[in-house]
C-alpha cells in the first residue's frame, strides 16, 4: 500500500466514457472514513455505454461527498482522500463551496447543469436556483439574463429538441387519472437517454436510404459457416462501410456547432446487445485494416466479451460511425440517431425476397434496406447517397467473381 | 458420450426440439442446422464452459461454428471422453 496523502486531495470524476460529459454513482467501492490504497477502486459508475470502476488517486482516507445514484459531471469532485477525517474537515471548513459538505444548504446542481455552465463559460455556483437543485434551465436563465450569450427560446428549441429537463416535467393535471404510476428508467437507460438527447440536440438528423441486393453477402456468409465459421451479414456492413469511410473521408467527421473535427482512424462502432437486454456499441479499431474474415473474428471477441460483461469503457465508446443490422424481426428500415461525436449511422434491415424481373421473368432477389443517417448541418443529400452508394456497390460486388469468395 | 454432452449443450443454448438434437453429428456446422445463429452461439459458449469445466478465449469464438471444431478444441483444453 502507498503511503496517506499528506495533503487533502479532491478526487475529481475522471472521463470514463469520452461520449459522455457525466456519469451516474451507481456505488461505493469504500466506506466514508476508509483507509484505501492508490489505484484501489473507489466506486462504480454508469456511463452510457457500461459500468466501470474509478480508482482512488492517491491513498489516504476517503470522505465520500456524492450520494449513490447521483449524477457526476466529468471534473466535479466526488470525494476528498487526506491523512484523516479531521484534516479533511479542516480542509472542507477552510474551503467551503456549493458543493462542499461544509455547506450543506448550499444548492445541488445536476451534470447537466454543470456542463452546460462550463459550455457557457460561467461559474455554476453563480447560478441561482429555482428550488434546491441547479438545473439546466437555470443555467440558461442566468446565461440569458447576463446578456453575454445568445440563447434560443427554450419553448421554441422544445418542438424540435427536446431537452433532458422536458423529462423531468411534471406531468400534467390532466394526465394524472389516466394514466399508472411512473416507473423509473434503470440507470442505463437513463444514461442512454441523455446521451441520445444530447446527440439529438447537436446535428441535424436527415436519412437516405437504397436497397441492396444480398446474394453475394448470403453466399459469403453460407461459405463461411458451413466452413464452421460463426458469422452473420454484419462484419461485411462493417467492411463496406469502412471502404466507403475511406473513399469519403469526410463521412467520418463531425460538427460541433462550427468546427468539424477529422477522425484520425476508421473505427467502426456497431450496435449489440448485452445478456440483459442493454443496448451497447462495441467498436471495431481499425476497421479498414482488417479483411472481412478478421472481421467476423473481431466482431465475434467484442460481442462474447459483452455477453459476458467484460468489455472495458474503451472498447464500447468512440468510433467515427456505428453500424445496425436489425434482422432478428422483418424490419423493412430502421431511421437511428447517430452516437455523440459522429454523423452517420447505418443501419440494415432484415434480408427479405423481393421479386424483380430479370433476363425477361420475375426472379426472387435477396435484398435489404440501407438506411444512412447523417448530420445535414455538416453533408448534404448528394454526399451521403453517394456514400450510400459505395457501401451498397462494396455490397453488391460480392456477387461477381473473381473478386468475391462465394459461388 | 462426449458427443451426447455437446448435444446436450446445443439443444439447451439453441432451443432445438428432440429430433433435431439427436441429429446433430461431427459434421454438423452453423451452415446446415437452423437455429445455430450469432445470438444463440453466445450462448452456446456459455453451456459447453460450464458442461465440461473449460474456458475459451473470446478470440476463439468465431472459429467454433462447427460441432466438430467444438470437439477438437475441447480436446485440446485436456478435455477427455469419459
Amino acid at each position: 500500500m502507498s503511503a496517506p496523502a499528506e495533503q487533502v486531495v479532491a478526487v475529481r470524476m475522471p472521463q470514463v466514457n469520452v461520449n459522455d460529459e457525466g456519469v451516474t454513482l451507481v456505488g461505493w467501492r469504500v466506506a466514508d472514513g476508509e483507509l484505501v490504497a492508490q489505484g484501489q477502486t473507489l466506486a462504480e459508475v454508469e456511463t452510457s455505454k457500461s459500468v466501470d470502476e474509478v480508482p482512488a488517486p492517491t491513498g489516504g482516507i476517503v470522505r465520500r461527498v456524492v450520494e449513490i445514484g447521483r449524477p457526476v459531471a466529468v471534473g466535479e469532485v466526488f470525494a476528498y482522500i487526506g491523512p484523516s477525517t479531521a484534516d479533511i474537515d479542516a480542509f472542507l471548513s477552510a474551503a467551503a463551496g456549493p458543493v462542499s459538505p461544509a455547506n450543506p444548504s448550499a444548492p445541488r446542481i445536476t451534470a447537466g447543469a454543470v456542463s452546460l455552465a462550463r459550455r457557457y463559460g460561467i461559474d455554476p455556483s453563480q447560478v441561482p436556483a429555482q428550488g434546491d437543485t441547479i438545473r439546466r434551465e437555470d443555467v440558461e436563465r442566468f446565461a440569458r439574463a447576463s446578456g453575454k450569450i445568445t440563447i434560443p427560446d427554450a419553448s421554441a428549441a422544445r418542438t424540435t429538441s427536446p431537452t433532458l429537463a422536458e423529462s423531468e416535467e411534471p406531468l400534467p393535471p390532466a394526465l394524472a387519472e389516466k394514466v399508472g404510476p411512473p416507473e423509473e428508467l434503470s440507470n442505463h437507460q437513463w444514461a442512454v437517454a441523455q446521451h441520445l438527447s444530447r446527440t439529438r440536440a447537436r446535428l441535424v438528423p436527415c436519412h437516405v436510404a437504397m436497397d441492396a441486393a444480398m446474394d453475394g453477402v448470403l453466399a459469403w456468409v453460407e461459405d463461411r459457416r458451413r466452413a464452421g465459421m460463426m458469422t452473420g451479414p454484419l462484419p461485411l456492413l462493417l467492411w463496406a462501410a469502412a471502404a466507403a469511410l475511406k473513399a469519403h473521408p469526410r463521412m467520418a467527421c463531425f460538427r460541433l456547432g462550427r468546427r468539424v473535427y477529422p477522425h484520425r482512424s476508421i473505427d467502426i462502432a456497431f450496435a449489440a446487445r448485452s445478456r440483459d437486454g442493454r443496448l451497447f456499441t462495441p467498436v471495431v479499431r481499425g476497421a479498414d485494416q482488417l479483411a472481412p474474415e478478421q472481421l467476423v473474428e473481431e466482431c465475434a471477441r467484442l460481442n462474447m466479451g459483452l455477453f459476458r460483461g467484460q468489455l472495458k469503457a474503451e472498447e464500447v465508446s468512440g468510433g467515427c460511425m456505428t453500424v445496425s443490422l436489425l434482422d432478428q424481426q422483418p424490419v423493412l428500415y430502421h431511421v437511428g440517431l447517430q452516437n455523440a461525436y459522429q454523423s452517420t449511422l447505418l443501419t440494415a434491415g432484415a434480408i427479405r425476397e423481393q421479386v424483380i424481373w430479370a433476363g425477361g421473368r420475375a426472379v426472387p432477389q435477396p435484398t435489404a434496406t440501407l438506411v444512412l443517417a447523417y448530420d445535414h448541418g455538416l453533408l448534404d443529400g448528394w454526399e451521403a447517397s453517394a456514400f450510400l452508394a459505395h457501401i451498397r456497390g462494396t455490397l453488391l460486388a460480392l456477387t461477381r467473381p473473381p473478386g468475391a469468395r462465394c459461388r | 458420450m462426449f458427443l451426447d454432452k455437446v448435444r446436450d449443450c446445443m439443444a439447451r443454448a439453441l432451443e432445438l426440439d428432440g429430433p433435431t438434437a439427436a441429429a446433430i453429428t461431427e459434421t454438423t456446422t452453423a451452415g446446415n442446422l437452423p437455429g445455430w445463429t450469432s445470438v444463440a452461439h453466445l450462448s452456446l459458449i456459455l453451456e459447453l464452459e460450464t458442461a465440461f469445466g473449460v474456458a475459451f478465449d473470446n478470440g476463439e469464438i468465431a472459429s467454433l461454428g462447427s460441432v466438430a471444431a467444438i470437439l477438437q478444441r475441447l480436446v485440446a483444453k485436456g478435455v477427455r471422453a469419459a
